[in-house]
């Protein structure tokens, strides 16, 4: 058989992606594990675990200042696991190129974008390392993503890998998508 | 945006600057280690070099950041190998005993088996450029060795590759 560079290249990050088995030994607690690494070198990440209750409090925060807010909802909200995600919202996010404002703190690269899928994955760029993950939200509005794949590039642009993993709410508005974290701050705003 | 807050030329990396290169980097260096070593440990690998580049004293320059996580992952990438291959040897049959794959997951595992047959070198070679996206210098700078060397190996290791998995009856 023949093996160009590009299969070569397909076939190896095909096989470098996670198992079923590995994925349901990783997954969320992939985030809980980021964490307790990142205390272990003496650092705080806002990554911290679950937390749909305090989202149903920022829900409320979120919603106000005009224009119609949209939950981002499923059936289910008891458990808010990354993958399939059904429900009339969904359409809200999924399917839709999702392009960072550039805000007083930061200047988003120039083709930083972010997509969601439907089968609660999602894939983006901050205009400079390519990037994607799984992601899942509750009907609370509460939001929660990892970052499973990126390349990587050293560059000076706003992560936007790093304001999924941080978001636990997400609110659309229109055409626009506000993510915020745990403790309310926004992350990040983006227009489709 | 995270602002560099620190000069990174100085002392060690400020929490926001591990933070970032955490975020950046981690999901790459995972799938370095899936493939360089012990699939199912990849991710303590990857942390393991976050934990070894929090306690490096002094980092020169930020391009060094990623050089130094992959190197960590690489070397112990290669001592986890070594321990793999000695259970195999020791214990051929659990060794090899693996849950019914999905699916999905049966062409990536022939990958990564017929990956973990070929000599250490071609396989670290080709995750390193074809995964890792490093260039023909980068990856010699890393594994040091000569440029020429890697792009003879790349060579010798695509063909090692075709011919293993046309011999598995692959595609």
């Amino acid at each position: 058989m023949t093996l160009n560079e590009e299969r070569v290249r397909e076939l190896l990050r095909d096989a470098a992606e996670p198992t079923e088995a590995e994925r349901l030994g990783t997954g969320r607690v992939a985030v809980r594990r980021t964490v307790r690494t990142m205390s272990t070198v003496g650092t705080v990440v806002a990554v911290a675990g679950v937390v749909a209750v305090v989202a149903v409090v920022i829900g409320v925060r979120g919603s106000g200042g005009g224009g119609r807010t949209d939950r981002l909802g499923v059936a289910n909200s008891a458990s808010p696991s990354p993958g399939p995600t059904q429900g009339g919202s969904v359409a809200l996010l999924v399917g839709r190129r999702w392009v960072p404002s550039p805000s007083p703190t930061s200047t988003p690269g120039p083709s930083a974008y972010i997509t969601f899928a439907a089968d609660g994955t999602w894939s983006g760029s901050d205009g400079c390392n390519g990037m994607g993950g799984s992601y899942s939200y509750s009907a609370s509005g509460s939001f929660s993503a990892v970052v499973e794949g990126a390349t990587l590039k050293y560059c000076n642009v706003p992560h936007i890998g790093q304001w999924l993993t941080m978001a636990k709410h997400a609110d659309v508005t229109g055409s626009e998508l506000r993510l915020t974290a745990a403790d309310g701050h926004l992350l990040g705003v983006f227009t489709s | 945006m995270v602002p560099s807050g620190s000069d990174a030329g100085r002392g060690k990396l400020s929490s926001e600057e591990l933070e970032r290169i955490y975020l950046e980097h981690y999901a790459g260096l995972v799938r370095l280690a899936r493939l360089l070593g012990d699939a199912p440990a990849a991710e303590d690998v990857a942390q393991a070099a976050f934990v070894a580049l929090a306690r490096a004293p002094e980092l020169r320059n930020p391009a060094a950041v990623g050089a130094f996580l992959r190197r960590c992952v690489v070397n112990q990438s290669r001592s986890d190998r070594r321990r793999l291959n000695l259970l195999r040897t020791l214990l051929p049959r659990l060794a090899e005993r693996q849950p019914e794959a999905a699916p999905d997951d049966v062409q990536r595992l022939l990958v990564r088996r017929v990956l973990a047959d070929l000599p250490r070198r071609q396989r670290e070679i080709l995750v390193l450029r074809y995964v890792s996206d490093l260039s023909v210098a980068e990856t010699a700078e890393l594994l040091g060795i000569s440029p020429g060397t890697v792009k003879s190996t790349t060579h010798d290791a695509l063909a090692a590759l075709a011919a293993r998995l046309s011999a598995e009856d692959f595609r």
